[in-house]
């Protein structure tokens, strides 16, 4: 709980002082290197335990493939569902959802796609859905089964979210994070140029 | 996607070298939650000087953080049946 406290306190006090100015000159690579600097970490903590990457595919084998269907499937049922209430158009609440947290692609995608107004949907919708991944994984993981939080996390289940996932489930959900990660991260631009065809 | 998996291959292969030293699995823990503060910290910037969210943010910011509770608690459902169906009895 303290540690997603923290999280959202980060994220609100960067948007503050980049708002208010005092930050003047932000530059996007600097986010993509502390990716980097994370993601050789995870790297690190597997390396350490190798056994944590074979023994959970060899424990469910084919079964695997079904998390990140489910995770395709249950947004896309949800996104059809909210379209029946909403005012917003079917394809384009669908191809919002189908961002799956990977906010930087499907915003550049739907902006050319759709428009501006639905590319900025699409990155406030799918940064929110990074976030609240973020601050409920404990949760989720208690309340949902320990498939929770990886299907919540979408394609963020191979970057931001993968070391809380491995801290929260143990290390043998690692491997199924990362593939869970890289199935829907691909889905992305797949499903969003499919529904622009 | 494929720059983040070819750091995390160079990562796995450091592990493995030091994979005698007990001591690492916990500070590269503690050290990955930090980065996830910075991280988040550096996301808020981006967003803080993005223009065209943040004058939008009343009129599509509902929509948005909508579509994102909606499609998370698909994904969740979901993967919940997954689990207690084909997960919980191999446990």
């Amino acid at each position: 709980m303290k540690n997603s406290l923290i999280i959202l306190l980060c994220f609100i006090a960067g948007v503050i002082l980049s708002y208010k100015g005092f930050i003047p000159q932000y530059n996007e690579s600097i986010g993509l290197y502390t990716l980097y600097l994370l993601m050789f970490l995870v790297g690190i903590g597997i390396g350490c335990d190798l056994s944590s990457l074979s023994s959970p595919v060899k424990k469910y084998r084919f079964r695997i493939v079904l998390i990140p269907l489910a995770t395709i499937a249950g947004t896309i049922i949800a996104c059809c569902l909210f379209a029946l209430f909403s005012p917003l158009p079917l394809r384009e609440t669908v191809a919002i959802g189908c961002g799956f947290g990977y906010y930087s692609l499907s915003a550049i995608l739907l902006n050319e796609l759709a428009g501006a107004d639905i590319g900025t949907i699409a990155l406030i919708c799918n940064l929110s859905r990074e976030l609240f991944t973020l601050l409920t994984i404990p949760l989720l993981a208690r309340y949902c089964g320990k498939l929770a939080p990886i299907a919540a996390a979408g394609a963020t289940s191979i970057d931001t979210t993968l070391p809380l996932i491995g801290h929260t489930l143990g290390e043998k959900y690692i491997v199924i994070a990362i593939f869970h990660g890289i199935v829907v991260d691909m889905s992305v631009p797949l499903l969003i140029t499919l529904l622009y065809l | 996607m494929f720059g983040v998996m070819l750091i995390m291959l160079c990562g796995i292969l450091v592990g493995y070298l030091l994979r005698d030293r007990k001591a690492i699995p916990a500070i590269v823990s503690k050290t990955s939650l930090y980065i996830i503060f910075l991280l988040l910290f550096i996301m808020g910037l981006s967003i803080g000087s993005n223009t065209q969210v943040i004058h939008k943010f009343g009129e599509l910011g509902f929509w948005g953080i909508a579509i994102a509770l909606v499609s998370t608690t698909g994904s969740v459902a979901l993967s919940w049946v997954v689990y207690r169906y084909l997960f919980k009895k191999a446990e």
